[in-house]
Formats: structure tokens, C-alpha cells, sequence
């Protein structure tokens, strides 16, 4: 069942990246519709995935890295809706939503999924706090990164070509600003609950492993956005390539590091 | 932190900025070498240039450097810096919030330095039954007895969770019983002990050239027969032993056939093994080995850390913080983004 959500989740993701593609090139209120819809049915079949799988192990989904991948995807089509809540759903963020899930989703099917029980150092509410944060954190700063891109295509293209359907220049960078201030408080909870499990389970509440020093080094970067945001108002452009900078860390944190630098997150 | 376009002072934003910066790239060279190496393996691994550089420049131990550690300081004093000067201007509801969550970010620092310079920490391990006086770790006047150990295990054999069942006595004379268990260290006083690892012990005796020798080792241990000729008797324990196939690989990670396998090893080379039950005794080149029962060892970490109360207080802070900052309401804000 659980691969069927998963498989079903794909394919609606591939349906309305190709349903925004085709309304880029002819805008048509009934397809942008359609696509829209196709998402969130996509994010209801991804929850269905992640409840079965919650039941059939007899726990949260939060343990391993193909668990967190999902929550992941899960959690910046999240932040997307919540957006759209706002009104704001240019067609071109849709495409690049999908896109951006249906790569993290591909990533995740190369991944093992097995459900395996719990090994004693996750039985732990702190491990709880510290994904539920992350989902989050991870969905906002997904979120931002998509807003940055579409920031730098709206100031090549202007009004024309595929910066038609985009608000103003201003719109998309408050956008990316309320993104980041949703994501940095969340991030600081991931880092502190974080640390707490690791005093509780190892002894150590902060010792510089690979995944640590990452999330650390991420923190450091939308750290950097907000204050010279704040103090130097930037904005723009230097403001998207920041936040693109940031998402890129996130990746490098969750993916990057258990490829490259295992350490004693080699679990997850 | 303030605008400051006339030159670096401690509470310019242009430093604070530039910290962060260089504190990332560094944090990131830092997970990308591998770090507490011998000088020998970064020049072959990197070569000999690059790797007396790595060296030179304590890139092998970067976190605890001296210059990343002076990095710290002086981001902590560009952090107090300007929230004193923010503090002056008599800011707002959020401002306040701020100010708490910079300065709620030295607590965490401080605590840093504490758990740093005042923390201990020991890796012991105690066989079921037996006691360890943990003075010579570190932690005067304290003996730790280990009663009882035991493995919950899932219905597919992976484990569920570890239990240590300890009896600590304390330099006051007070005795008290706490069982450990993998996210649930025992607590005492400032004292924090962990599950942290564990493994079988075997117990026997051989006899070489007439004399005894007892035994009471860690499964994989070696028991010296003779110094002078490199004569030694490996021991390992096989809980569940897989009579069809004869290998030391134990069928479950239970008890249910267990067996000591023992080899007389000289030097790299490997003269004769035996395998022995419980209570037999064999003979390999005329050694008699006696195995007479065997039980598991728990390896705890026993730590003493003030630094940690510090920083989980700075933690609390850093809430606090960011609920007056985020939380309080701000009609302006909304109004902006929406437009």
C-alpha cells in the first residue's frame, strides 16, 4: 500500500510539473487549475504513504534516511500550500515545486526502504521533537529556495517569457524573507532538541560530527541572510543567491554528509 | 549589531558578518578532513606540502584550535558588543526579543566553555557480579557494581534496548540502585552514567606445564601461555554455535549452545584450535583448557559535566527569546508581505 501512495504521489508530481510546463507556453486558467489540484492530491497520497508506513511499523515514520526523505518532500509541498493559502501560486513556482519533489522523491526510491524496528538510541522524544522541527525547517528552506530561483528568473526575464506569471520583484522577495524567518526559528529547535537526544543517549550534547558541524554551517548561512538583510537591506538579488546558498547546506546536511562523511548519524 | 561603513569596530555588522563567514567555511573544512590523525597520515594522504600545512595550521584538530576557538571569542564579544549598544536605544517588544536571543546565545557559549575545561568523561566496563572503584577514573570515592545486564530483543532478533542494572555507592557512604537503559543514563548528583556498549566474558583455567593459569576475558581476549616464544591462547565466545556448519558465527545473539573457541596463536600464526562446552575441558598441544561459564560485560560512560546545566539554560533562553521576537504580533509586517 505504501508503495502504491508513493508511486501514485510520483505520478500526479509528474502531472502537474507537465501541466504547468504546457500553461507556461499557453496559459490556460483551467490547466493551472488542474495542476494545482494534482499537487495537492499528490501531497494527500504522500501522507497516506507515511501513515501506512507509521502503521505497519508500529511507529512515527522518523527513523531512517528514506523515512526523512519523504517527510522532506512532504514538508515543502507543506510550505507550498500555505503559500497558496496567501493567493499567491504563479504557475512557475508549481513547476518548480514538482520538479524539486520529484527529484527529492527519485532520491528517495534509490534509497532502502525496509522497515526495520527501532534500535534503542532513537527510542527517544527528543529524536521525535528533533524530525518533527526539521520537517519544518527543511520544508520552508525548500520553499525559499524555490522563491530564490524564480527571484533571479523574474530580474533576467522581466515581465516577459517565463517571468510573465511571477509577482513583482518585491513580492517574491518578501516571500523569500517570510520563508527564511519561518524556517531559522525552526532550524534553532532542530539544533537544540538535536542536541539535548545527544546528551541524553551519548553523553555528548554537541561533538562535531559531519551532520552537526552541517546543520551548524547551515544555521550560519540564513543567519548571515537575515542580519545583512536587516542591516545592509539586502535584498534581491544577493538576498536569492543566500537562500539558494542555504539550500544547498540543507542538502549537503541531509544527503551530502550520510554519502561522504559518515559519522555517528550513519543511521539516518 | 549596528551599520558601520568607517572601519571594523567590535560591534560593527561588517565583522559580525564576516565571523559567521569564516567560522562556516572553517566548521566545513573541519567535517572535510578527517580530524585527530597522526601527522603521518595527512602527508601520505595528502602529501607531504599540504599535509605539514594541514599540521602547521591545526587543520587535524581544527575544533579545538586555538585560532577557532579565538574566532568564537571574538564573535561572542562582537554578539555583547552590540546588544549593549542595542540595549541603550531602549528598543520594543521585539527588539527585547532579539537583544534575549543574542545574548541567550553567550549562555550557550559560556556553557561550551564549562562542559570544555570542567567536564570528565570515562569509558568503563564491568563484568555481571563484579564492582569497579571509579577513583582512578576520574570520579574519586565512587564504586560502581554491576548486578545484573540484559537484552530485550525484537520478535526478528534485533535489539530493543540494553539494561545495565547498577548499584553506585558514593563517597558519602549512600548506596543507591539505578537500572541504565540507551536514552535513559542514570542520574545522580551531577553524575550521569550511559549505556554505551556491552559483550560476553569466559571464565576457565589452563593448565601450562604444570601451573595454572586462570582466565576471566572478554570474548576476542588473549591469555599469554609463554612470553618468551609469543605463545598465546586466543578466546571467543560463540553464544548460539551452528553445529551444521561448525563456524564461529553464532546462529542467534542468544545463549542457546554456547561454546569458548580457543586457539594457540605464535606470533601472526595460528598452531591448533578447539571448541569447548560449557564445563568440558580439551587439550591443544598438550595445554589443558578448562571453560567453565561465561556472562556479559556492559561498558557505560561515567561523565560529570556543569557545563551542560549552562547551556541548557542558554537553550531556555534562546525559546524565550525566539517567542518574544516571532510570536509577538505585528500588523505592519503582515500587511507588507500580503501586499
Amino acid at each position: 500500500m505504501e508503495a502504491t501512495f508513493n508511486s501514485l504521489a510520483y505520478i500526479l508530481l509528474f502531472i502537474t510539473l507537465s501541466l504547468s510546463l504546457i500553461s507556461l507556453w499557453k496559459p490556460h486558467k483551467v490547466i493551472e487549475q488542474i495542476s494545482l489540484w494534482s499537487t495537492f492530491l499528490a501531497f494527500a497520497s504522500l501522507s497516506l504513504a507515511l501513515i501506512w508506513r507509521g502503521i505497519y511499523t508500529g511507529r512515527v515514520p522518523f527513523a531512517t534516511l528514506y523515512e526523512f526523505t519523504l517527510l522532506f518532500a512532504w514538508g515543502i509541498l507543506l510550505l507550498f500550500f500555505i503559500i497558496t493559502l496567501r493567493n499567491i501560486k504563479p504557475t512557475l513556482l508549481v513547476a518548480l515545486v514538482a520538479f524539486l519533489e520529484i527529484v527529492i522523491l527519485s532520491y528517495g526510491g534509490t534509497l532502502s526502504s525496509e522497515a526495520r524496528p527501532l534500535m534503542p538510541a532513537l527510542q527517544s522524544v527528543w529524536l521525535e521533537l528533533h524530525v518533527l522541527t526539521a520537517i519544518i525547517a527543511y520544508g520552508a528552506f525548500g520553499l525559499s529556495f524555490c522563491l530564490g530561483v524564480l527571484y533571479l528568473i523574474k530580474e533576467r526575464a522581466g515581465d516577459g517569457g517565463p517571468g510573465k506569471s511571477l509577482p513583482s520583484l518585491g513580492k517574491l522577495d518578501n516571500l523569500l524573507h517570510w520563508s527564511v524567518v519561518v524556517g531559522f526559528p525552526f532550524l534553532t529547535l532542530v539544533i537544540i532538541t538535536g542536541a539535548i537526544w545527544a546528551e541524553e543517549v551519548w553523553g555528548r550534547w554537541w561533538g562535531w560530527d559531519p551532520k552537526e558541524t552541517w546543520a551548524l554551517i547551515t544555521w550560519l548561512i540564513y543567519a548571515g541572510y537575515l542580519h545583512a538583510r536587516k542591516t545592509y537591506g539586502w535584498q534581491g538579488k544577493k538576498a536569492a543567491i543566500m537562500a539558494i546558498a542555504g539550500f544547498l547546506a540543507v542538502l549537503f546536511t541531509l544527503f551530502g554528509v550520510s554519502l561522504l562523511l559518515p559519522g555517528i548519524h550513519s543511521y539516518v | 549589531m549596528t551599520k558601520n561603513n568607517r572601519g571594523l569596530s567590535l560591534s560593527s555588522m561588517k565583522l559580525g558578518l564576516f565571523l559567521l563567514l569564516i567560522l562556516g567555511v572553517s566548521a566545513s573544512l573541519g567535517s572535510l578532513i578527517p580530524q585527530g590523525q597522526s601527522g603521518a597520515f595527512y602527508k601520505m594522504y595528502y602529501g607531504r606540502l599540504l599535509g605539514s600545512l594541514i599540521v602547521f595550521l591545526s587543520l587535524d584538530n581544527l575544533f579545538r584550535s586555538w585560532w577557532f576557538i579565538a574566532l568564537g571569542i571574538i564573535l561572542a564579544a562582537s554578539i555583547l558588543s552590540c546588544s549593549v549598544q542595542r540595549i541603550r536605544k531602549l528598543p520594543g517588544r521585539k527588539g527585547w526579543g532579539s537583544i534575549l536571543l543574542h545574548l541567550s546565545i553567550l549562555v550557550v557559549l559560556a556553557g561550551a566553555v564549562v562542559s570544555g575545561v570542567f567536564g570528565r568523561s570515562a569509558y568503563v566496563e564491568v563484568g555481571v557480579g563484579d564492582s569497579i572503584d571509579l577513583t582512578g577514573k576520574g570520579f574519586p570515592g565512587q564504586v560502581l557494581t554491576l548486578k545484573d545486564f540484559n537484552i530485550a530483543y525484537y520478535p526478528n532478533l534485533e535489539p530493543k534496548q540494553y539494561y545495565s542494572k547498577v548499584a553506585l555507592k558514593t563517597n558519602d557512604g549512600r548506596e543507591i540502585e539505578r537500572e541504565i537503559s540507551v536514552n535513559h543514563p542514570l542520574k545522580f548528583k551531577g553524575l550521569k552514567i550511559y549505556q554505551t556498549s556491552y559483550g560476553w566474558m569466559t571464565r576457565g583455567r589452563v593448565i601450562a606445564d604444570g601451573e595454572a593459569i586462570p582466565f576471566d576475558l572478554e570474548s576476542g581476549g588473549e591469555l599469554a601461555i609463554d612470553q618468551n616464544s609469543n605463545l598465546r591462547l586466543k578466546l571467543i565466545f560463540v553464544p548460539d554455535f551452528d553445529e551444521k556448519t561448525g563456524t564461529l558465527r553464532s546462529k542467534s545473539p542468544l545463549p542457546r549452545n554456547p561454546r569458548l573457541a580457543c586457539a594457540l596463536i605464535q606470533g601472526h600464526n595460528l598452531i591448533e584450535g578447539k571448541i569447548l562446552r560449557e564445563g568440558e575441558t580439551g587439550e591443544i598441544k598438550g595445554y589443558r583448557i578448562t571453560f567453565s561459564g561465561y556472562r556479559y560485560y556492559t561498558g557505560l560512560t561515567v561523565k560529570k559535566d556543569p557545563g551542560v546545566t549552562i547551556v541548557y539554560l542558554g537553550f531556555a533562553l534562546i525559546l524565550l527569546g525566539l517567542a518574544v521576537r516571532y510570536l509577538a504580533p505585528d500588523k505592519k509586517r503582515l500587511r507588507d508581505e500580503v501586499n
